[in-house]
């Protein structure tokens, strides 16, 4: 009787441990949510999202070439490094063994621990000082760089959990290789594959520093790839460093724009995944994975 | 009733790294019959039927040597295209596999499909034939796009076997379909086997005896990779000429 | 394949009639021994081929419970009915061997007649009522044998009866009791498969 009384009061404490450590995560949320809510709400209107900035010292103006601009670089960066991550993940999955798969894993895996502005510096040499300009192009270099080794590996995960008898049966249905790898296992795994892309665009469109010296930014509406294109994250720091009181309510508004279209991508990655009924998902793909690792153990 | 011999095997060895796993086999299966590959663990009997489709030479470290005729063409000739021979003999393994992401009628027609040049309506037809034929029709009509992965393990192998049979192959090579289900789901299989082997020649790889002395018409033995008996199962199982086959079947050994 | 429980009953079956028909046609006088002959062919042809099916039946279908019992009691049922057979052809010996029609036969020709058909039947319908009555009427049979053997021997001693005739009638009462014996045999194999229990020598036997 005693130690089960014991055993509860242990049960309780650990409980209350557990929800603890949430509500640390839940409360430095909730307050930066409501801190943006509150200094950038009011400013976040229409004529914001729709309008360029007026000049320095003038009330109003708004932010829509930083929005065109994130959104035209992320096109551009997903466009590089989506087809380009999938092949790679798909051959991490497929022939994953050998010198050179494990190379490509050991240089996917060293590339998402570079930081964001050492990649920035790069493509500034690489890209920037040839072309003697800053540019979208080399803003979008930029960002697939920094989405390319997630994407690489996020493909290569959600591969590896079609088991391999999957593989061998359509071998055996005399279906070949390749048509096996596109047809069977990458479209069976889709909409996953797809959560994971748009995840890692999420991640990318909040980039700031490789943004700084590639895209650089511009106070007009631009739409050529070859010139500095403005960015909500880089518009934002420029807004916010600036002494114009205008500006930096701007700089609120803007950040709580670009929370904003964060959210939307991720509420889209839901929406995506969960569309396929049973099967997809990210509930679901946890929901295997925990299998996986529980039927190890015996 | 004069069966044609549809599947030579001559001379047939398998290595697997350095394990010699199939050693020298020579068979040969009439057409319309079912035979039955029995042994011990490890005695190489799925080794074997792999090779009878060429998926064994996907594993790493793997080589084939002798000669597989099916309807009198080497499939291991060297100017044979692997996928092509596949397309002709129908596999099912022990763990049912629907493919993910697509439906139960996707996953039926996906090895026509991917072969091209067959009609929508054609493949709706032959969809509905193939599932018809695995008993598994009156059970998915209705719910042909529902996600191959919700029905149940019997189901999902009956489905593999309408997926199997829908490219129309003359051979069918089965590795331990029931070994994974239940006694009911056990019992469709068969029956649906006993069916089968009006239209299609069927090698089953089997570990429960009791499978191949009720479904087979012929029954191999094997044991490390040698064939030790071959024969009509009425004998095998009532006057077996091997003693080893006799200790097996009698449950002295193995 | 046909290996099932029904395929060996219809065959038991056909078996049965035949045997039924030669031990019938066995005490008739216008039928040959030649034709028996040929009757008790047919049945032994059944009788290999049936234990073989039977045989095989339980070697590769591994049958358990009623299945089981079904073909354990078919080999049975065929080995008797192939003696019945044996019988009726000694039966149409010893007729032959007769000069005239011996009346006091008559009842017991019917009565085992009637015992055949009756465990046959109760066979065929499951019956393990009909079946305890035939294994009741073999104390009434063995009576009536009993009773031709002591009246033929006190005729022939009091020189009633010719030797010759009087030994082949007994001969026929004696062939009469077998096949008694032996329905009997079918009927408690029948309850066996029925039920599940085994009724035999459970009828005391008495003194002579």
């Amino acid at each position: 009787m005693n130690r089960l009384y014991f055993r509860k009061i242990k049960n309780f404490i650990f409980l209350g441990l557990i929800s603890l450590s949430s509500l640390f995560i839940i409360i430095p949320l909730s307050i930066l949510l409501v801190f943006l809510i509150s200094k950038g709400l009011h400013g976040l209107t229409w004529s914001f999202i729709t309008e360029l900035p007026k000049p320095a010292g003038e009330m109003g103006g708004g932010i829509v070439h930083a929005l065109l601009g994130t959104i035209w670089i992320l096109s551009l960066a997903s466009f590089i490094s989506i087809p380009i991550g999938i092949l790679g993940g798909v051959f991490l999955s497929e022939y994953g063994e050998g010198f050179l798969a494990n190379t490509l894993r050991y240089s996917a895996d060293l590339m998402t621990g570079v930081p964001s502005i050492v990649i920035g510096i790069f493509t500034y040499a690489l890209i920037v000082i040839p072309m003697k300009s800053f540019s979208a192009l080399a803003g979008a270099i930029a960002l697939s760089l920094i989405m390319l080794p997630t994407i690489i590996r996020s493909t290569e995960e959600i591969l590896k959990l079609t088991p391999k008898h999957i593989r061998k049966a359509a071998l055996a249905l005399g279906v070949p290789r390749w048509k096996v790898i596109f047809f069977i296992i990458v479209k069976g795994n889709i909409s996953t594959l797809f959560t994971g892309i748009i995840l890692a665009i999420s991640r990318a469109t909040g980039e700031t520093a490789p943004l700084l010296f590639t895209a650089f930014g511009n106070m007009y509406l631009s739409s050529s790839w070859k010139e500095p294109m403005a960015t909500l994250p880089v518009q934002i720091y420029n807004y916010a460093i600036s002494p114009l009181e205008n500006w930096q309510n701007q700089a609120w508004s803007g950040a709580l724009l670009l929370i904003i279209l964060i959210l939307i991508l991720n509420i889209c990655a839901r929406l995506i995944s969960g569309r396929f009924d049973v099967g997809h998902g990210p509930k679901f793909i946890f929901m295997k994975l925990r299998k996986k690792w529980t039927s190890k153990s015996f | 009733m004069d069966k044609q011999i549809i599947l030579k095997v001559k001379n047939l060895d398998a290595h697997f790294g350095t394990l010699h796993a199939v050693k020298n086999i020579n068979l040969e299966y009439q057409e319309k019959s079912v035979t039955a590959i029995i042994g011990p663990s490890g005695c190489g009997k799925s080794t074997y039927i792999r090779c009878l489709n060429r998926i064994h030479e996907e594993l790493p470290n793997s080589f084939v040597t002798g000669q597989v005729e099916l309807k009198g063409q080497d499939i291991y000739a060297p100017e044979v295209d692997p996928v092509e021979i596949r397309r002709n003999i129908g596999m099912v393994f022990q763990k049912p596999t629907p493919f993910p992401g697509m439906s139960i009628y996707e996953n039926t027609i996906i090895g026509l499909k991917l072969q091209g040049g067959h009609s929508k309506s054609e493949l709706m037809d032959i969809a509905e034939a193939s599932l018809k034929k695995a008993f598994l029709w009156e059970e998915v009509k209705d719910k042909l796009k529902k996600e191959g992965t919700s029905l149940s393990g019997g189901q999902q192998q009956r489905l593999c076997i309408a997926r199997a049979l829908a490219v129309n192959p003359p051979l069918l090579l089965m590795d331990e379909p029931t070994s994974a289900l239940d006694p009911i789901a056990t019992a469709k299989i068969e029956e649906l086997i006993d069916e089968l082997r009006k239209e299609y020649t069927v090698i089953i790889v089997t570990h429960n005896m009791q499978q191949a002395s009720r479904i087979a018409d012929y029954t191999s033995f094997f044991v490390s990779g040698d064939l030790i008996e071959h024969g009509k199962s009425e004998l095998i199982f009532t006057n077996p000429t091997n003693k080893k086959t006799e200790d097996y079947i009698t449950g002295r050994f193995g | 394949m046909n290996l099932t429980p029904d395929f060996l009953r219809d065959e038991i079956l056909k078996m049965a009639a035949l045997v039924e028909t030669v031990l019938n046609k066995s005490a008739k006088k216008d039928v040959t021994l030649s034709e028996i002959f040929e009757l008790e062919n047919e049945i032994n042809k059944f009788h290999s081929h049936l234990d073989d099916e039977c045989f095989k039946y339980i070697a590769l279908m591994k049958p358990s419970a009623k299945d089981l019992r079904t073909a354990i009691c078919t080999m049975k049922m065929c080995a008797e009915l192939e003696r019945i057979a044996d019988q009726a052809v000694k039966i149409k010996r010893s007729f032959r061997k007769l000069s005239k029609h011996y009346p006091i036969l008559d009842l017991m020709i019917e009565d085992v007649e009637r015992m055949v058909k009756n465990s046959i039947n109760s066979f065929v319908q499951g019956d393990i009522k009909l079946a305890t009555d035939v294994l009741q009427h073999d104390q009434v049979v063995n009576e009536l044998n009993k009773n031709i053997i002591q009246n033929s021997a006190n005729e022939i001693k009091n020189n009633t009866l010719d030797f010759d005739e009087g030994i082949h009638v007994m001969h026929l009462a004696r062939n009469y009791e077998r096949i008694g014996d032996l329905a009997t045999n079918i009927a408690e194999d029948l309850i066996f498969l029925e039920s599940g229990q085994d009724v035999r020598h459970q009828v005391p036997k008495q003194e002579r």
